[in-house]
C-alpha cells in the first residue's frame, strides 16, 4: 500500500486535464477535433488560424493592394511567362468582379436558399442601363442630341435601386413556386433577357415612326463614358482595379454587417426551416424577397462598373448561362454560406482557367493534381510508390521494346512545351499517327479509370489497371489535351468541379450541414 | 384570452374540426387531449394561421385573428413549439432562440448595414435576453453550449430550446404540442413542472398531450376531442371519470355493441 | 397574314411541330424519370443526348464508305439507334456512379454543381476527340430526299415518319416497362419513397442505375433522331435541347412520365407555331414565357401531382 507505482489515484492536474474527456462538453467539441486533424490541409489551416483575425485580413489586403506593383516586376512576368503587366490586371479585374458577383449571389443561394438561375441577368440589365445612360446610344433628335451622359454618382446609384427593384419584382412573382420551380422560372428571366439584347433591334416604340434599336443585337453597345467620381475619371485598368477592390471591401462589410443581424438570423432560419421560421414571427416572403433584391442590387454594381470597364456591353457569353454557371461553381465550391468562400471561389474560377492558358503551367497543374490524387487515393504510402514505380518501370520496358519490333511505332513527336513535357514524351511510346491514337487512348484511359473504380476491391488487378490509366493519361495529355488548350481548360475545370464536389460537398469553406432523414 | 368559437376545418372529404369551442383564460393551462387523429395538432395549426379554417372564429384578446399571417399572429403574442421537432438544426444554440426576437425588434437596414448605435443597443439586448430565457432551464443549455449547433443536442435539450425560442418571442400565450413526447419519466415530470413555472412567470398555456401524468398533474382544465368534436371539458378528474371519453379511448363494451 | 396564307402553312408547322415535339418529349422523359426519384436536375442530360448523337454518327460513318452504304440504310438507322440508345445508357450509368452517387445525401447544391461539371467533361471531350466542327450526317443519304409520303397537298418527308414513329415505339414500350413489370413497380416505389422503399427490400442502386439507363437511351434515340432529321450535329447541341426537354418536362409535371410527352409536344407544336406566325427570333424566350404561365396557373405542371404541406 505505501507503494506510489500502486496508488490508483493520479495527480490532481492530470486528472483535471483527464476528466474532461467524455463529459458533454468534450463529446460536443468533436467535430473541430477531427477536422483540425486531417492531413496536411488541416495542418495548414490550423497554421492559418494560428494568425489572430486581424492580422489575417490585414495582410491579405495588403497584398492584394500591392498585387499591382509586385505583378509589374520583371522577375514576376518571367516567372508566369507574361509578357506585360495589362493582362495581369485584367485578370485581377475579373477576379475581383466575380468575387463582387459571387457575395450578392451567395445572399440569395447560400443565405436565403433560393436556388435564383436568372441572376446574370441583373448584371446584364445594369450593364444595358449603363450604356443608356453613360454614352451617345441614347439618342432623340432634337431632344437628346448627343446621348444622356448621366455623371457616374449618379447613374450608379440609381441603376443598383431599379435593379434591386427589378429583382424585388421577379422574386414576388416567382417566390410563389417553391424550390426547384423558383430555380426554373428564374432560368427563363435569364434566358428571355438574353434572347431580348440579342435580338431586340427592331422594336416597334409607340411615337417612333420607324422600329427601333434597343440593344444593336450580338454586337452589343460601343464606347462606354469611363467611370467619374468626384472629377477622378478611372481610365486605366489599374485605377479600375482599385475601384473595383474598393467596391469588394464595401460588399463584403455590407453583406457582412447584415449576416451578423436580425436580418441574417432570419435568412438562416427560412434556409432551415421555412415554415418554424413562419411560426416564430419571421415575416419569411419578406425576407426571401430582401435577399433577392440585395443579390440583385449587387450584381447591378458589379454589372455596371464592369460595363464602364470594358467600355462596351457584349450580350455573349458576359451574360450567358455559362457565366452563371461558372458563378455558381464560384459559391458552391467556396462554400454556400460563407463570404470568405465566395471570394476564393471566385480567386480559384478566375486564376485557375488562366494559368492554364500556359501550356508549361497547365502541364505541371495536371500532373501535379494527378499525382497527389494518387497518393491521397493509395495509403499506405508503399501502395503509391508501388503503382507509380511499376509504371515508370513498364513504361520504360515499353519504351526499349517497342521501337525494337517497328522503329515506326514511336517516331512521333508532338509539340514539346516545357522541359516537363519533354521527359514524359521521352518515357512514352508515341506512333507517327499520334492523333488518331490520342483519341483512342484518351478513350481507354477513361475506362481503365472507371475499371479500376469499379474492381477496387481486387487489389493487384486495382493497381495494374490504375498504372494502365496513368500511362494512358500522360499519352492522352502529351498527344491530345495539352494542343488544345482551349477544351481542355474547361475539361479540367469541369473536372474540377466533379472531384471537389465528391471529396467535399459542402465546399472548401462551407460548413457540413445536418439534415434529419 | 383565446376564444374559439364554432370552428370548422374539412379536408378534402374529411371533417377534422367540428364545431370546435375552447376558450382559454389569462394565465391558465388547458390541456387538449383525445386520441390520436382527434384533431388536436390541427387545432394548433388553426390557431397558429398555418391552415385556414373553413367557418368559426379565432379570437385573441378580443381581437379576431382569422386570415392573419402566421408571423403577424406571433406578433401578438402567440407561439408554439412543434410535436415534431423543428429547431433550427444548423445554427447555434443561441442564435436559435435569437431569430424569436425577430418580431418584436426594428433595426431596419440602413442602421444594420453602419452599425448605429441604435442597432448595436439592441442586438445587445436581443442576446441577454435570450440568455435570460436559457438559464430557464438550468446550466445545461447555458455556457459552452451557447454556441453549439443545434444538431449536438440531445432530444429533451431540443424541445427545451424550443420552448425557449417560443417564449424569445414574446408571447403571452403558448401553445406547447406534445411537450413531453419521447421524454423518459424523468424528464416528462421536470417538464411537468417547467410547464408550472412558465404559468408562474405569467404565461398562459395551452397544451397538447398524451402523457396522462403531466395532464392531470397541471392541468386547470382539460377539453378531450374525438373526430375533431368536444366530447368533454373540465377538470382532469371530472373528464377522466367520463363514460363518452373512456368510451373513446376504449371502445364500447361488447355487448353495448351487440 | 392572310387566311389563306394561314391555311397553307398550317399542315407543315403541324408536322414540324409534332417532330420537334417527339424529340422533345425523349428528352424531357430521362430529365422527369431522374427527378421524380432523386429530385436532382440533371444539367448533364443534354449532353447525354449529344453522346447519343455522336455515337450514331460513328456508326453512320463506319457503314458509309465513299458514299455507298455497305449494308441497307434500314438496317444502318437501326443500328445507329440501339448502338446511341446503349451507349447513351452506359455514359449516363457511369455519371451516376462517379458523379452523382457519392453525393445523394450532400446538400441539394453539390449534385447540381456536379452535374455541370460533367456537362464541361463531356461536352470538351467530344470536342478534342471528334472534332469542333458540326458533322453531317448527310443529307438525303440515308432516307433519300424525294422519299415522302402525300398526305392530300402536303408532302411528308419518311424521316419525320421515323421520328414520330420511334419515339411512340419508345413511348409505349416505357409505358410497360414501368406498369407492368417488377422493376418498373420498384421504379415507381422509389420515386414516392426512397428511403421507405430501401426499407421495403428495393435495391435502390439498381433501380436508380436503371432510371438513368432508361432515361439516358431515350435521349440518345432522340439524338440521332435529330441527326436523321436535321442532319446537322454538334458537340454544344445538348444545352439549349436539355433545357427545352427540361422545361418540356416541368411544363408536363415534372416525375410524371405522360406529363413529359404532353410537354414535350405541346412545346414543339407552341415553337412551331410561334416561328411560323409571329416572330422566329423570339421562339426561344416563348418556350419560358410558356412556362412561367402554365406554373403559375398550375404550380405542379399540367399532369404533376400538388405539393402536399407538411407540419
Amino acid at each position: 500500500m505505501t507503494d506510489p507505482t500502486n496508488n490508483p489515484i493520479p495527480p490532481d492536474d492530470d486528472e483535471e486535464k483527464k476528466s474532461k474527456i467524455g463529459t458533454d462538453e468534450w463529446v460536443s467539441q468533436v467535430d473541430d477535433r477531427v477536422r483540425g486533424r486531417s492531413g496536411v490541409l488541416g495542418r495548414l489551416v490550423a497554421l492559418w488560424e494560428a494568425i489572430p483575425e486581424s492580422w489575417r485580413y490585414t495582410g491579405v489586403l495588403l497584398l492584394v493592394i500591392a498585387f499591382p506593383v509586385i505583378s509589374g516586376t520583371d522577375a514576376f512576368l518571367e516567372l508566369f511567362d507574361i509578357g506585360d503587366n495589362a493582362f495581369i490586371l485584367r485578370t485581377g479585374v475579373r477576379f475581383l468582379t466575380f468575387a463582387i458577383l459571387a457575395i450578392g449571389l451567395n445572399v440569395v443561394v447560400g443565405y436565403a436558399g433560393l436556388l435564383d438561375l436568372g441572376y446574370i441577368a441583373f448584371m446584364g440589365i445594369a450593364g444595358y442601363l449603363y450604356a443608356y445612360m453613360s454614352s451617345e446610344f441614347v439618342q432623340i433628335e432634337g431632344l437628346i442630341p448627343y446621348g444622356l451622359a448621366i455623371p457616374s454618382i449618379v447613374s450608379i446609384p440609381l441603376i443598383v435601386l431599379i435593379v434591386a427593384g427589378i429583382g424585388y419584382l421577379i422574386g414576388s412573382v416567382s417566390i410563389r413556386l417553391a424550390g426547384d420551380y423558383l430555380a426554373i422560372v428564374t432560368l427563363g428571366f435569364g434566358q428571355v433577357f438574353i434572347q431580348l439584347a440579342l435580338t431586340a433591334t427592331r422594336v416597334s416604340v409607340p411615337g417612333f415612326d420607324r422600329p427601333v434599336d434597343l440593344t444593336r443585337g450580338p454586337n452589343g453597345i460601343n464606347n462606354l463614358d469611363d467611370i467619374t467620381l468626384f472629377g477622378y475619371t478611372f481610365e486605366s485598368t489599374m485605377q479600375y482595379y482599385y475601384l473595383f477592390l474598393l467596391l469588394l471591401i464595401i460588399v463584403f462589410v455590407v453583406v457582412n454587417n447584415i449576416n451578423r443581424s436580425r436580418i441574417g438570423r432570419a435568412w438562416r432560419a427560412v434556409r432551415e426551416d421555412e415554415l418554424a421560421a413562419e411560426v416564430m414571427g419571421t415575416p419569411t416572403r419578406r425576407m426571401k424577397l430582401l435577399a433577392f433584391a440585395i443579390g440583385a442590387g449587387i450584381a447591378a454594381l458589379a454589372g455596371a462598373v464592369d460595363a464602364a470597364f470594358q467600355g462596351n456591353v457584349v450580350p455573349n457569353p458576359r451574360y450567358s448561362v455559362l457565366t452563371l454557371i461558372n458563378l455558381y461553381a464560384m459559391v458552391v465550391l467556396g462554400g454556400t454560406g460563407s463570404l470568405i468562400g465566395s471570394i476564393v471561389g471566385a480567386f480559384i474560377f478566375t486564376i485557375l482557367p488562366e494559368l492554364l492558358r500556359n501550356i508549361a503551367a497547365a502541364g505541371v497543374l495536371f500532373y501535379g493534381v494527378g499525382i497527389i490524387g494518387l497518393y491521397a487515393a493509395l495509403r499506405p504510402w508503399r501502395r503509391f510508390a508501388l503503382v507509380m514505380g511499376g509504371t515508370l518501370v513498364g513504361g520504360l520496358l515499353l519504351k526499349l521494346i517497342v521501337p525494337a519490333i517497328n522503329p515506326a511505332w514511336d517516331n512521333g513527336f508532338p509539340e514539346a512545351g516545357s522541359v516537363l513535357n519533354q521527359i514524359v514524351q521521352g518515357w512514352l511510346v508515341i506512333p507517327e499517327n499520334f492523333q488518331l491514337v490520342g483519341n483512342i487512348v484518351t478513350g481507354l484511359a477513361i475506362f481503365f479509370l472507371l475499371a479500376a473504380m469499379f474492381l477496387r476491391q481486387r487489389q493487384h488487378l486495382f493497381h495494374v489497371l490504375l498504372g494502365l490509366a496513368i500511362y494512358s493519361f500522360a499519352f492522352s495529355w502529351e498527344t491530345r489535351l495539352a494542343v488544345e488548350p482551349s477544351a481542355t481548360r474547361i475539361l479540367v475545370v469541369g473536372a474540377t468541379l466533379v472531384v471537389l464536389m465528391v471529396a467535399r460537398p459542402q465546399g472548401l469553406l462551407g460548413k457540413t450541414e445536418v439534415k434529419i432523414i | 384570452m383565446l376564444h374559439i368559437t364554432n370552428l370548422n376545418k374539412a379536408f378534402g372529404g374529411l371533417q377534422v374540426i367540428h364545431n370546435l369551442d375552447i376558450q382559454v383564460g389569462r394565465q391558465e393551462i388547458v390541456s387538449v387531449i383525445g386520441p390520436n387523429g382527434a384533431g388536436k395538432s390541427t387545432t394548433l395549426n388553426l390557431i397558429t394561421g398555418i391552415y385556414k379554417p373553413d367557418s368559426g372564429d379565432i379570437r385573441f384578446e378580443g381581437e379576431s385573428i382569422l386570415g392573419m399571417q402566421p408571423h403577424d399572429i406571433t406578433k401578438l403574442g402567440i407561439a408554439r413549439t412543434f410535436q415534431t421537432l423543428r429547431v433550427f438544426l444548423n445554427m447555434s444554440v443561441i442564435e436559435n432562440v435569437m431569430t424569436g426576437a425577430y418580431c418584436h425588434t426594428n433595426s431596419g437596414l440602413f442602421s444594420t448595414i453602419f452599425r448605429m448605435p441604435g442597432w448595436r443597443q439592441e442586438e445587445e439586448k436581443i442576446r441577454q435576453m435570450a440568455e435570460e430565457k436559457l438559464s430557464f432551464f438550468g446550466s445545461r443549455l447555458q455556457g459552452y453550449r451557447y454556441d453549439q449547433p443545434a444538431y449536438s443536442l440531445s432530444y429533451a435539450n431540443r424541445r427545451r430550446l424550443e420552448i425557449a425560442r417560443a417564449m424569445m418571442t414574446d408571447a403571452k400565450l403558448l401553445l406547447l404540442d406534445e411537450p413531453a413526447a419521447g421524454m423518459n419519466p424523468h424528464e416528462s415530470a421536470e417538464i411537468t413542472d417547467l410547464i408550472g413555472q412558465l404559468r408562474d412567470e405569467g404565461y398562459t398555456i395551452l397544451l397538447i398531450e398524451h402523457d396522462m401524468n403531466v395532464v392531470g398533474k397541471i392541468s386547470d382544465r382539460v377539453a378531450v376531442l374525438d373526430y375533431g368534436q368536444k366530447i368533454a371539458e373540465g377538470s382532469y378528474e371530472e373528464v377522466t371519470t367520463n363514460e363518452r371519453v373512456i368510451e373513446a379511448y376504449l371502445g364500447r363494451r361488447h355487448e353495448e355493441l351487440g | 397574314m392572310t387566311i389563306e396564307l394561314f391555311f397553307q402553312l398550317l399542315p407543315q408547322t403541324l408536322v414540324n411541330g409534332l417532330t420537334l415535339g417527339a424529340v422533345y418529349a425523349l428528352i424531357a422523359l430521362g430529365y422527369s424519370m431522374v427527378y421524380g426519384i432523386l429530385k436532382l436536375l440533371n444539367f448533364a442530360h443534354g449532353d447525354i443526348y449529344m453522346i447519343g448523337a455522336y455515337l450514331g454518327y460513328g456508326v453512320f460513318i463506319m457503314f458509309f464508305v465513299d458514299d455507298t452504304a455497305l449494308i441497307p440504310t434500314g438496317l444502318i438507322i437501326v443500328l445507329m439507334l440501339v448502338v446511341a440508345m446503349v451507349g447513351a445508357g452506359i455514359v449516363s450509368v457511369a455519371v451516376e456512379r462517379f458523379a452523382y452517387r457519392p453525393l445523394r445525401y450532400a446538400p441539394r447544391i453539390a449534385p447540381l454543381i456536379s452535374a455541370l461539371g460533367v456537362s464541361f467533361i463531356l461536352q470538351n471531350l467530344t470536342q478534342i476527340t471528334v472534332s469542333p466542327r458540326p458533322l453531317s450526317y448527310g443529307s438525303g443519304t440515308l432516307i433519300a430526299t424525294g422519299n415522302s409520303f402525300a398526305i392530300g397537298d402536303l408532302k411528308v418527308h419518311a424521316s419525320r415518319f421515323l421520328v414520330i414513329g420511334v419515339t411512340l415505339i419508345l413511348m409505349f414500350a416505357l409505358t410497360y416497362f414501368v406498369t407492368q413489370t417488377r422493376l418498373g413497380r420498384a421504379m415507381r416505389a422509389v420515386s414516392m419513397d426512397l428511403d421507405a422503399a430501401q426499407m421495403m427490400g428495393v435495391d435502390v442502386n439498381q433501380v436508380i442505375l436503371v432510371t438513368f439507363f432508361i432515361g439516358a437511351a431515350l435521349a440518345g434515340a432522340g439524338g440521332v433522331l435529330v441527326g436523321i432529321v436535321f442532319f446537322s450535329i454538334k458537340h454544344t447541341m445538348g444545352f439549349q435541347a436539355g433545357l427545352k426537354g427540361f422545361t418540356a418536362a416541368v411544363i408536363g409535371g415534372i416525375g410524371s412520365i405522360p406529363g413529359a410527352a404532353l410537354g414535350g409536344l405541346l412545346l414543339g407544336l407552341a415553337e412551331s407555331f410561334f416561328s411560323v406566325y409571329v416572330s422566329i427570333t423570339f421562339k426561344d424566350a416563348l418556350a419560358f414565357v410558356l412556362l412561367l404561365i402554365i406554373l403559375l396557373i398550375r404550380p405542379s405542371g399540367l399532369l404533376g401531382q400538388p405539393i402536399v404541406k407538411k407540419v
